[in-house]
């Protein structure tokens, strides 16, 4: 089964409750990876199939699959074929 | 400037969540036309019976038959239509250069304008009703601009810089004149890391983290390197030449992007909530993926951007280099097009905006806010070169950054939103579309 990487945002008014909220994603199949507990994000993976249940857990506010980000530079030869 | 007649066109604003039924009410009245599909249709908008549609933005420019204004007037007044609103179109005239351009400007006695739900266009609420009329002016501009009325304001904008001492980007941001150097402020900056030996960091006092599993924070890209220097380089460079904006800001480097130039959410969110953690005011990231028109920024950012801005800390971020100008503009990049995260565009050296620049093709989240310099920009490189000269809305960003520092030790009152209007409010208007350039370039204190 695909794992796919995902990002959870906790409601502002679950954040004093954070530790419950990612107990209750890990046992909802999610492998906590990474806990950023000022700004209220958990970041992780899970089964594919399994990702749904998380938007259900109290205390997600949202759940987004990773972005790939890229550095936002051109070398000179992007930038000439872009002018 | 002076108030011209009403030109017998008027601007139909359609539901962006129906647009294809908006068309056909419209098409119930005047034959509908498609900016860029064909040339043909540029010239319909001025004939009577012809609508021109921007999809874009969701508007069209319609030249309505005499008979017709009140037919036109009722698809607005429609309960739960298609159509939002219909506005006679008024026209100024401003004197640019040797050469008149039209810009209209809101009516003062608009047709009827039925108040939709709040949902989908909140008439009423002042910021989305001002970015609605901005993309009005941009959008007829535009549409005179390629019906060849106007002149390119932009390409006649030439503007010479002497790089011998200082660089064209620090010249145009006006650092070099400023003196505020960023002492006391600190800024991060979240890339591919930095040549931690590079001789005109040495004995700076730093602090590095890296967030890329099996990578240190040294760089071995470039980028990171590229966009510390601009934002945070030394004034003597042992290059002689000055690249760097707040020379004695408190550098802060993140690693969140792999010496490959690629990073997951995960780890430039990190990133973020460590920057916050360690009390950066100023959070600078030249990084992004790009976003379909019409996709919804993420929630996720949006939120962190509303509590980094709580705890005093903003967020710059580049708004992409997708574009392919003048034909093709994307819309701003993740995470740039979230509303809370300053969004930067790139401008070449004679101020006008880059071919590859994203644009603020979409309203509600996805402006552009603001640009700075991002064409052919000298920073520091890891060794050998030491130096090397790159373009990006990535290299833009920094500049905004450093800025941002200088405000923010001018006045300690500047953090978080305050800082970001601040960077805003003193911008200097440029001649070209907010859809480009935001606010204009941003400027030091």
């Amino acid at each position: 089964m695909a794992r796919i990487r995902l990002t959870i945002l906790v409601h502002d008014s679950w954040r004093d409750r954070f530790p419950e909220v990612v107990g209750n994603c890990e046992r909802a199949g999610m492998l906590v990876e990474r806990q950023l507990v000022s700004v209220g994000i958990i970041i992780g993976s899970i089964d594919q199939n399994q990702a749904a249940t998380l938007e259900h857990i109290e205390g997600v506010c949202a759940v987004e699959p990773e972005h790939l980000n890229r550095a936002s530079g051109l070398d000179e030869s992007e930038t000439r074929h872009s002018g | 400037m002076q108030i011209a007649p009403a030109t017998g066109r008027y601007l139909v604003l359609l539901c962006q969540d129906r647009p294809q039924e908006g068309l056909d009410r419209l098409a119930s009245i005047v034959q509908v036309e498609t900016a860029g599909r064909k040339r043909s249709a540029r010239r319909a908008a001025l004939r009577p019976g012809c609508a021109l549609v921007f999809e874009r933005i969701g508007a069209a420019v319609v030249h309505c038959p005499p008979d017709k204004p009140g037919l036109l007037a009722g698809l607005a007044a429609e309960r739960d239509g298609a159509v939002l609103a219909v506005e006679p179109e008024r026209l100024v005239y401003a004197t640019v250069g040797r050469q008149r351009v039209s810009i209209p400007t809101p009516v003062d006695a608009p047709l009827p304008l039925r108040t939709p739900a709040p949902a989908r266009f909140p008439a009423h609420d002042p910021v989305l009703l001002a970015a609605y009329l901005q993309g009005y002016r941009d959008g007829v501009q535009d549409l005179a601009h390629r019906l060849g009325e106007t002149p390119d304001t932009q390409g006649d904008a030439t503007v010479a810089f002497d790089e011998s001492k200082v660089t064209w980007g620090i010249q145009a941001v006006g650092a070099d004149k400023s003196r505020y150097t960023g002492k006391g402020i600190r800024v991060a900056i979240l890339d591919t890391g930095l040549d931690l030996a590079h001789p005109d960091f040495a004995g700076r006092r730093l602090i590095s983290r890296s967030f890329i599993e099996g990578q240190t924070a040294q760089d071995g890209n470039g980028h990171g390197t590229h966009c510390a220097g601009i934002a945070a380089g030394s004034a003597a460079s042992e290059s002689g030449i000055r690249y760097g904006v707040a020379g004695e800001a408190g550098l802060h480097i993140g690693k969140v992007l792999s010496d490959e130039g690629s990073g997951g959410d995960g780890a430039v969110l990190e990133g973020i909530d460590w920057a916050i953690s360690k009390g950066c005011q100023i959070i600078s990231m030249s990084l992004g993926s790009p976003v379909q028109p019409g996709q919804a920024y993420s929630r996720v950012f949006e939120e962190v951007a509303r509590r980094a801005l709580a705890a005093g800390s903003v967020i710059i971020a580049a708004a992409g280099n997708d574009s392919h100008r003048p034909d093709d503009i994307a819309p701003v990049s993740h995470p740039a097009n979230c509303p809370s995260i300053m969004a930067v565009a790139a401008l070449d050296n004679g101020l006008a905006v880059a071919p590859f620049s994203s644009g603020g093709i979409v309203t509600g989240g996805g402006e552009v806010d603001i640009a700075a310099p991002g064409v052919d920009i000298l920073s520091s490189w890891p060794a050998p070169e030491h130096y090397n000269r790159i373009s990006g809305t990535s290299m833009a960003t920094p500049f905004v950054a450093g800025v941002a520092a200088l405000r923010a030790q001018s006045d300690k009152s500047l953090r978080g939103q305050a800082l970001l209007a601040s960077l805003t409010q003193t911008a200097k208007p440029l001649d070209a579309p907010a859809r480009d350039v935001g606010a204009g370039i941003v400027q030091a204190p």
